[in-house]
């Protein structure tokens, strides 16, 4: 329902051209859950942003398509866009504070949602606000709905925004960080509202995380994010097993670390290159990996494995089976 | 709430103090001026006592105080005159010239501040950010007098003092009051535009904005359901800035367009030395920008949740 | 240096101070004509080759006088500007550097002055101290106070909670040395902006003054008092008020932008040091 092939993303800046997402490629079936991890400046967000059609100015899609539903979103304006957020696709932002317009109350920022899908209005429109915020798990939905979202803790504003999200009752979610402020408890909480609302609608949903554990909770398929790429992507058991990119492989090593908040994926030696500093050629990954080699600075294609997966690794030349694409 | 308005109080307090001993550095001695070079001793006592001043300085300054509480100000030396009937005789014209530009900077700064934002990063935009850095920088009154050409020298459409009463009528009371307000308001509207600008183009930045174009709000409806009201919040806080350029900006403009207010009253006391009166209008001008500030505040509390909780 | 040039404001605004200071400078060796030589078969002329100003109506030559009465102004806003910066500053540090009792005492004091608005305060001066171009510039500094007061504190607070700050209290450095040696120089570039957008207002606050007939007097000649001077004959002789008072709008704009591009300039160099 939703595929992604060698998307190209750029960003515009002191008159250079500076690509930021490269040659991503991914898909997603109805009624199934994407992880995309990584660390925080590797391009998850992009990729979730230039999904929705909400790229920065500066920011612009170079090539690549993104077929969802026989629609190529990759070459859609705003106004087509217009058409189908909210609607057909959705997204849960990263900040719930800052998401939320700080000026309205909860329940009219969701009944606008139901306002421009379905045009209801007066009684209509209150009774379905009750019953969405009911839905997302608040037990008193008459005092929430007049609440400012500086009144509501970290875990009720992500069920807000949720249940702001799904009003259109969409076909595929984003769910972009949807956990990261909230403690323990919350956290489950959401993941687990999530999952029900899935089942009840087969929806497609992409979760996005710098946490392994999340999406191993959560997602049947993940793609492991470097600098701009994915440098893996397949099963999530296989994966977390498996690892088989020097990336991936030390970012699941990192695993019993990621209690400790700071100090995750602290055992990689060095840190993701920022957009402007990123390698013009050959593998992004090479200056921190301990299988580097010469050919790393070549061309670095996609290998395809025999259990299905897909590396961007030199390595996989050869090995596993792995066959370019 | 309550605090707000002891910390007026409190600044009312100080602002008089300085004024009080602002007035005592006077050289020369408001008796002796007025009984002449050669004092008859016993004369200049008696006159002493009348006017408080054998009293210490913060005996002097509270009795000062309590008058001004009963609205008493002393009597103005050049017109003989207590001071306050003076104000209040003049104060119709200075309040009508502020409300009329206060009503031109905002009828005229927001929208055209809007249409700025969404002129940003165009060619007309940059032109628009010009205009209002001169129209920062240009004093009213030579503004004024460019205005004074065009308008009435050139075109001939209004006389060059239009000034009218206001007992000739309110139409032509007002259509005289125009060219002033708007030689008042040109600098109140620039900073407006300006503040209304930048604050639209950082709220649609912001995160609330990407959420509601994902919930399928359309784009053009995007600034006035949901930007407007919080880019609204900042100008709150420059609205005193306003206040003021507009109280000062009177002063000067009722000069350059002969209309007799306070502005000119100040002038006029101040060129004759006439102390009581000097002293009046400053104290009651201060009173009514502490006032207007501590109303915005109010104000500021209504429109901004996030400070109404806080109380 | 390269940025400094990308910088429009910065750019724009140093040509204009650059500008209008040369043509100042220039006054005080070369008029075109003494400036107060009175031309009988001159009175209020327009722009021509002869006055490129055009004359006033005792026939003296307007762009002479303006480059002379430019010398008040720049005058003026150099005297008043330092004088404030230096006993706001001074303020500053106290205020920033000893929150509490003293620091509080003199931001009451600040916030009370600042609610007197600026032009009413230099005409109560006007009325006390007498019209003079020295009570003119004792008000003028008065008023620029606050300004460098609250700018320049807000900075010695964040900069005091630097470890580095907090750590020459450790080594035991006394309060004075650590104001005046560790503090200061790193509040300049605030104070230099300030400084600008203060001598906008100085120049601006002057003429007003001016023009009222409570600033500077004649037989010094002002900008402000040539606008008054002009405005009386607008009907016969538009031309004379559009020198001077271009020069005031001119010299505001400029250090106005001087002072938004060297803000523009300065924080972006904070914000990321490279």
């Amino acid at each position: 329902m939703l595929k992604v092939d060698k998307l190209n993303v750029s960003i515009k800046m002191n008159k250079g051209l500076y690509p930021v997402l490269e040659d991503v490629s991914f898909s997603v079936a109805r009624g199934d859950t994407l992880g995309i991890v990584g660390e925080s400046g590797c391009g998850k967000s992009m990729t979730a942003m230039a999904l929705m059609g909400l790229l920065r100015k500066n920011i612009k899609i170079v090539s690549g398509q993104i077929n969802f539903d026989g629609m190529d979103l990759a070459a859609f304006s705003q106004k087509q866009y217009e058409q189908i957020r909210g609607k057909r696709l959705s997204m849960i932002f990263q900040d719930s504070m800052s998401s939320l317009n700080p000026l309205m109350k909860a329940g009219k920022q969701i009944g606008e949602a139901y306002q421009i899908h379905f045009g209801l209005s007066g009684d209509a429109l209150d009774s379905k606000i009750l019953e969405s915020l009911n839905s997302v798990g608040f037990t008193n939905p008459e005092e929430t709905r007049s609440k400012y979202p500086h009144q509501l803790s970290g875990g009720q504003r992500q069920r807000v925004m949720i249940a702001m999200a799904i009003a259109g009752n969409p076909e595929l979610l984003i769910a972009d960080e949807p956990t990261t402020a909230l403690d323990v408890t919350s956290q489950n909480k959401i993941l687990t509202l999530i999952k029900n609302i899935q089942a009840a609608s087969a929806l497609a949903i992409i979760i996005i995380s710098h946490d392994i554990t999340v999406i191993s909770q959560t997602c049947s398929h993940v793609c492991v994010m470097y600098s701009g790429w994915i440098v893996e992507h397949g099963k999530t058991k296989d994966i977390i097993s498996n690892p088989k990119h020097p990336y991936a492989e030390a970012l699941i090593a990192a695993i019993p670390n990621a209690k400790a908040k700071d100090k995750e994926l602290g055992v990689i030696k060095g840190n993701v290159p920022s957009l402007l500093q990123r390698p013009k050629e050959g593998c992004v990954f090479a200056e921190r990996c301990k299988y580097r080699m010469p050919e790393c600075s070549g061309e670095i294609g996609n290998f395809v494995l025999k259990d299905g997966r897909t590396v961007r690794c030199i390595l996989y030349r050869h090995k596993d089976g792995g066959k370019e694409q | 709430m309550g605090k707000r308005i002891i910390y007026s109080f409190l600044t009312f307090l100080l602002v008089t103090i300085i004024i009080f001993i602002f007035f005592q550095f006077i050289p020369g001695d408001p008796v002796l001026s007025k009984i002449g070079l050669e004092p008859d001793p016993a004369l200049e006592a008696i006159l002493r006592a009348e006017f408080g001043l054998d009293r210490p300085l913060p005996e002097r300054y509270l009795r000062w105080l309590g008058n001004l509480a009963r609205l008493d100000m002393g009597t103005s030396i050049r017109f003989n005159q207590p001071v306050n009937k003076l104000i209040a005789a003049r104060l119709p014209n200075t309040v009508a010239l502020a409300v009329l530009s206060f009503i031109l900077v905002a009828a005229a700064g927001i929208p055209l501040g809007i249409l700025a934002a969404k002129l940003n990063d165009t060619k007309a935009g940059t032109l628009f950010n010009a205009i209002t850095q001169i129209g920062i920088a240009i004093p009213a009154f030579f503004f004024a007098m460019i205005l004074i050409i065009i308008v009435s020298i050139k075109l001939k459409l209004v006389p060059v003092t239009a000034y009218v009463p206001m007992s000739k009528g309110f139409f032509p009371f007002l259509r005289g009051m125009l060219l002033p307000a708007i030689a008042v308001s040109f600098s109140g509207i620039s900073i407006t535009v300006r503040y209304v600008r930048n604050s639209i183009i950082e709220e649609l930045e912001s995160n609330y904005v990407l959420a509601a174009k994902n919930k399928g709000v359309k784009s053009g409806d995007i600034l006035y359901k949901h930007v407007l009201r919080n880019a609204m919040i900042p100008i709150v806080t420059i609205l005193g800035m306003i206040f003021v350029s507009i109280v000062t900006g009177s002063i000067v403009i009722e000069t350059v367009f002969s209309i007799p207010g306070i502005g000119s009253l100040l002038i006029a006391a101040i060129k004759t030395s006439d102390l009581p009166l000097t002293q009046g209008i400053c104290v009651y001008i201060s009173i009514v920008v502490i006032f207007a500030y501590l109303l915005l505040d109010i104000i500021y509390m209504l429109i901004d949740p996030r400070i109404r909780l806080k109380e | 240096m390269k940025k400094a040039f990308q910088n429009r404001n910065l750019l724009v605004g140093s040509i204009l101070v650059c500008f209008l200071l040369l043509v100042t400078l220039a006054g005080i060796f070369y008029t075109p004509y003494a400036p107060n030589a009175i031309d009988p078969n001159a009175l209020l002329e327009g722009p021509s080759i002869k006055h490129w100003g055009g004359t006033d109506k005792l026939g003296r030559d307007i762009l002479s006088r303006t480059m002379v009465a430019g010398q008040s102004a720049f005058l003026m806003g150099l005297i008043t500007v330092s004088s404030s910066m230096f006993t706001g500053v001074f303020f500053a540090l106290l205020a920033g550097y000893f929150q509490g009792g003293l620091g509080n005492l003199i931001m009451r004091f600040t916030d009370a002055f600042k609610s007197i608005p600026s032009l009413l305060f230099a005409m109560m001066v006007a009325a006390i101290l007498g019209r003079s171009f020295a009570s003119t510039a004792f008000a003028i500094s008065m008023i620029l106070i606050p300004q460098f007061v609250r700018m320049t504190r807000a900075v010695v607070i964040k900069i005091k909670e630097n470890e580095y700050i907090q750590w020459t209290k450790l080594v035991g450095l006394g309060s004075i040395r650590i104001m005046f040696l560790h503090i200061l120089p790193n509040v300049m570039s605030t104070v230099i902006i300030t400084a600008s957008l203060a001598f906008a207002e100085a120049v601006l606050t002057e003429a007003a003054l001016s023009y009222l007939g409570l600033g500077i007097q004649p037989p010094d000649p002002s900008w402000g008092q040539m606008l008054s001077q002009g405005q009386s004959a607008l009907r016969v002789s538009p031309w004379g008020v559009l020198l001077p008072g271009t020069m005031i709008t001119m010299l505001v704009l400029g250090f106005n932008l001087l002072g938004d591009g060297l803000s523009e300039l300065l924080n972006a160099r904070t914000a990321k040091p490279e």
